[in-house]
């Protein structure tokens, strides 16, 4: 292959490809590669000099003593091309007909680094980076056994994404992996950057508001789902993973909770879904309250709320619209601001301007103490896009309470355990093990229960293998005296 | 005629439990102690068991003819009678389901009319109730029957009872058996209506993964309500006078006047707004049954037939202006009820069984 391929043409216009031609004692050698992808300490170094001192050889002899592990021989012109845009140097010889492809990826990217999302006090503290190889190791090292298979596919017409699907074998049931492979297999899209574009793509139900896949950048997170016979799904790029099929409770257990005494662990997960409940109809029961219900409210306690909003002239569900809306403005702003910039955002939005839209009886204090307690305990759900949805599903409620107060309530609510129960995550009821009720599954929902009566896996994930240790060999509890 | 059911389409057998529960514990069930209370005084308890005896004989008795046919009342329907008297049969349910929908809505938005919004219209909570209900029904079979799960909440509200223990007179319920068993049997004839629904099972039956064991279930389903029932129908007898009962028509909501927090002084509010958990589950499946024997009937799509039926109840419930039409409807409900399940439904079982015999012999 001594005169440069027609189809190589067409990579000639990138300013970054390189090709040339080198001579060694007689032997005419085709040489080329993507300078942005590769890395050229190896290719020096390690391939061309090699070359260079055996260049006697013959160069199938040549290729099969080259030092390099990751390295093939190939004449199928869409099998190069492939290789070279992944960081390959191509290295063809008059006399041979095929190429020569040999790895000199070079892959830049973050280092290791702490959780920012899902941060935590207790435990480790290494979270997902982009790159899918240091992914990949980062799991395979918590988990050094030959059943934990990572199945690679690769998705998006123009980004070549590479996803790689995860699960341990004889403990994850086939059904939820064969509906993930086949998922992630099927889908169209021309350019994956994230993970979340997946996880949108291959859910249940796209239209829904909430998650059914659980998206996480711990890697002990990662682990422990992968143990309990979930189905983890990474793609190159994005420093978070899915996880699925997960239950709707899944998403208000924070992993910390398994790093705690269980009954601490327990208490902080049950004051967590009471915040989700206060958050979501905190200031919806105002509305109804206020609107309708004002005499249901005891003597003792109206006088209070009545002072507070005497001289407030809008009622109660304009004044919590603009309380709500302010305050997602507020979160917002702050999202989108670096980090310094968004402290400011924070004094300014929350204190000066809370503090002036009472004094100017634009708000009630009551009414600004409500809103800013359901606004922190939304921020209690340990999973964002959960968080999102709480926020989001506040509004519906609020327009209900306006409409026909707590009955109106009650109505919103059936739609919404309505929509739940309608929801799967890949095929897998989203309300178990509430509904279908599965008694001996409820271990680890509202309590995180103690590692000695965590001796099976939960049987709605249908797992091969549901024993996580033999009870009869764990220690016996010693009697009184004993 | 129809086919089998999918196995991801069926419930578990305990959940026949949930669907007993469910349409028992309707909205009738917070006045129906009433009229016994009345009739039996201190004694209506013992009408209470003598009814629940009979439901479970009629439970028994069902499963008995589906038990033998392994499919549902529609189909039974065309096998025992014949193709066009079967599908008289199966419109006649239809008719049947969506009449007690009709009540039960028109019911609902007397609660919410008498005790929460006095100037509230019927049409536009009629309007919303029954959009929700087609997007409950629409989700299919088990998503109805989660929804009656949720509503088993409403239990937790029953407990409220409880908080009147302080105006419990327990004299009343002496002296005992001081009735005539003639007052006793005709308060049991006015409770037989607290139990319809239990003809639901006929129609759900296809729908229950191994639907032979669910008949433990539906049996306790139904000694759970006659637990409730008893209990309603005691606190009736201490808590009321006579003549104060009288005057009741919603005890089961009266009793939340009596329950004080710190900072509720209404509690009625929430308890007579919580009475929707009643509703949505009775719907749900009256109406889910209805549109499946007219996909049965004329082998139209659930999905299309189901807006047309929930159009009607619509029309029917806006058409019902007050009281009284509530109470000519309620009339009407009780004695086809009744019929049901005290008349059509042993009719039926002596039909199958002889039936069964003569084919046997032949």
């Amino acid at each position: 292959m001594p005169a440069i391929p027609k189809e190589w043409e067409e990579f000639r216009e990138s300013s970054d490809f390189v090709i040339f031609h080198q001579s060694n004692h007689g032997e005419p050698y085709l040489i080329c590669y993507f300078k942005s992808i590769t890395d050229i300490n190896i290719l020096n170094e390690q391939i061309l000099d090699y070359i260079s001192k055996n260049a006697g050889l013959p160069f199938d002899e040549l290729f099969e003593s080259l030092p390099i592990a990751e390295k093939e021989r190939s004449s199928d012109w869409n099998a190069i091309r492939n290789k070279l845009l992944r960081g390959y140097a191509a290295i063809g010889h008059a006399s041979n007909p095929a190429t020569m492809l040999v790895n000199a990826c070079l892959s830049k990217g973050r280092v290791v680094s702490k959780p920012e999302i899902e941060f935590n006090v207790e435990g480790p503290k290494e979270a997902l980076v982009e790159s899918l190889d240091t992914n990949l190791n980062l799991i395979r090292q918590r988990l050094p056994v030959a059943s934990l298979r990572i199945k690679e596919l690769q998705v998006g017409d123009l980004s070549k994404s590479r996803v790689a699907i995860c699960y341990i074998e004889g403990i994850a049931n086939e059904q939820y992996v064969q509906t993930c492979l086949q998922r992630v297999g099927d889908m169209q899209f021309d350019s994956v950057t994230d993970i979340t574009i997946i996880q949108q793509i291959i859910e249940d139900n796209s239209n829904s508001i909430f998650p059914q896949m659980l998206g996480t950048e711990r890697t002990d997170r990662i682990t422990w789902s992968l143990t309990l016979g979930q189905v983890c799904v990474l793609v190159d790029g994005s420093p978070n993973a899915i996880i699925g099929p997960v239950t709707f409770e899944h998403f208000f257990t924070s992993y910390e909770d398994y790093f705690l005494p269980w009954i601490i662990g327990s208490i902080i997960r049950m004051i967590r879904i009471t915040s989700v409940i206060f958050s979501i109809l905190a200031s919806a029961v105002y509305v109804a309250v206020l609107t309708y219900h004002g005499h249901g409210i005891s003597n003792t306690f109206l006088p209070t709320i009545i002072a507070s909003r005497i001289n407030v002239p809008f009622p109660p569900v304009v004044e919590v619209l603009i309380m709500e809306l302010s305050i997602e403005l507020l979160r917002e702003a702050g999202a989108r601001l670096p980090s310094k910039i968004g402290q400011t955002i924070g004094i300014v939005g929350g204190i000066v301007l809370g503090t002036a839209a009472v004094q100017a009886a634009l708000t009630s204090n009551f009414l600004l103490i409500i809103v800013a307690l359901s606004a922190m305990a939304s921020f209690t759900t340990p999973v964002f896009r959960m968080s999102n949805t709480i926020r989001i599903l506040r509004f519906p409620f609020i327009l209900f309470a306006q409409l026909w107060g707590l009955l109106g309530i009650f109505l919103c609510t059936f739609i919404v355990v309505t929509h739940l129960l309608r929801l799967t995550s890949l095929g897998m009821p989203y309300l178990v093990p509430f509904y279908p009720f599965r008694p001996k599954s409820l271990t680890d929902t509202l309590i995180r229960p103690p590692y000695a009566v965590f001796h099976h896996r939960p049987a709605f994930f249908r797992t091969r293998n549901p024993v996580r240790y033999d009870k009869e060999k764990a220690k016996l509890k010693k009697d009184i005296d004993d | 005629m129809t086919s089998p059911i999918q196995e991801r389409y069926t419930v578990s057998p305990y959940l026949t439990f949930v669907i007993v529960h469910a349409m028992l514990f309707g909205i009738d069930f917070l006045f129906a102690s009433v009229k016994p209370v009345l009739i039996a005084g201190q004694d209506a308890w013992m009408s209470v068991l003598l009814c629940s005896l009979g439901i479970h004989i009629v439970i028994a008795m069902m499963y008995r003819v589906l038990n033998r046919h392994r499919t549902d009342l529609m189909s039974i329907h065309i096998r025992l009678f014949g193709r066009w008297i079967g599908l008289m049969f199966n419109l006649a349910f239809a008719v049947y389901f969506l009449f007690v929908t009709v009540y039960h809505v028109r019911l609902f938005i007397e609660v919410i009319q008498v005790w929460v919004f006095p100037d509230l219209k019927t049409w536009p909570l009629a309007a919303v109730v029954l959009l929700i209900a087609y997007y409950i029904i629409s989700c299919g079979f088990r998503v109805i029957v989660g929804i009656g799960m949720f509503s088993l909440l409403n239990t937790v509200l029953f407990a409220t009872i409880f908080s009147m223990v302080p105006f419990f007179h327990f004299n009343n319920l002496l002296p005992a058996m001081s009735h005539s068993p003639e007052d006793i049997l005709s308060a049991a004839k006015e409770l037989t209506i607290s139990y319809m629904g239990i003809e639901m099972l006929l129609f759900c039956y296809p729908f229950i993964k191994t639907p032979e064991k669910s008949q433990t279930w539906a049996h306790a389903g139904t000694l759970s309500m006659t637990l409730l029932y008893v209990m309603e129908v005691i606190f009736g007898v201490i808590t009321f006078k006579p003549r104060q009962l009288a005057h009741e028509i919603w005890p089961g909501l009266t009793k939340y006047g009596f329950i004080q927090f710190p900072f509720v002084e209404r509690f009625e509010f929430i308890g007579a707004s919580a009475t929707v958990l009643r509703l949505f589950p009775v719907i749900g499946l009256c109406v889910w049954v209805a549109s499946r024997i007219m996909k049965f009937t004329f082998a139209v799509r659930q999905m299309t037939v189901l807006p047309f039926l929930l159009g009607l109840v619509f029309i029917a419930v806006c058409l019902i202006p007050n009281r009284i039409g509530v109470d000519a409807v309620q009339s009407w409900i009780r004695l086809s009820g009744i019929g049901v399940i005290f008349v059509y439904v042993p009719a039926l079982f002596l039909f199958d069984t002889l039936r069964a015999k003569v084919i046997k012999t032949k």
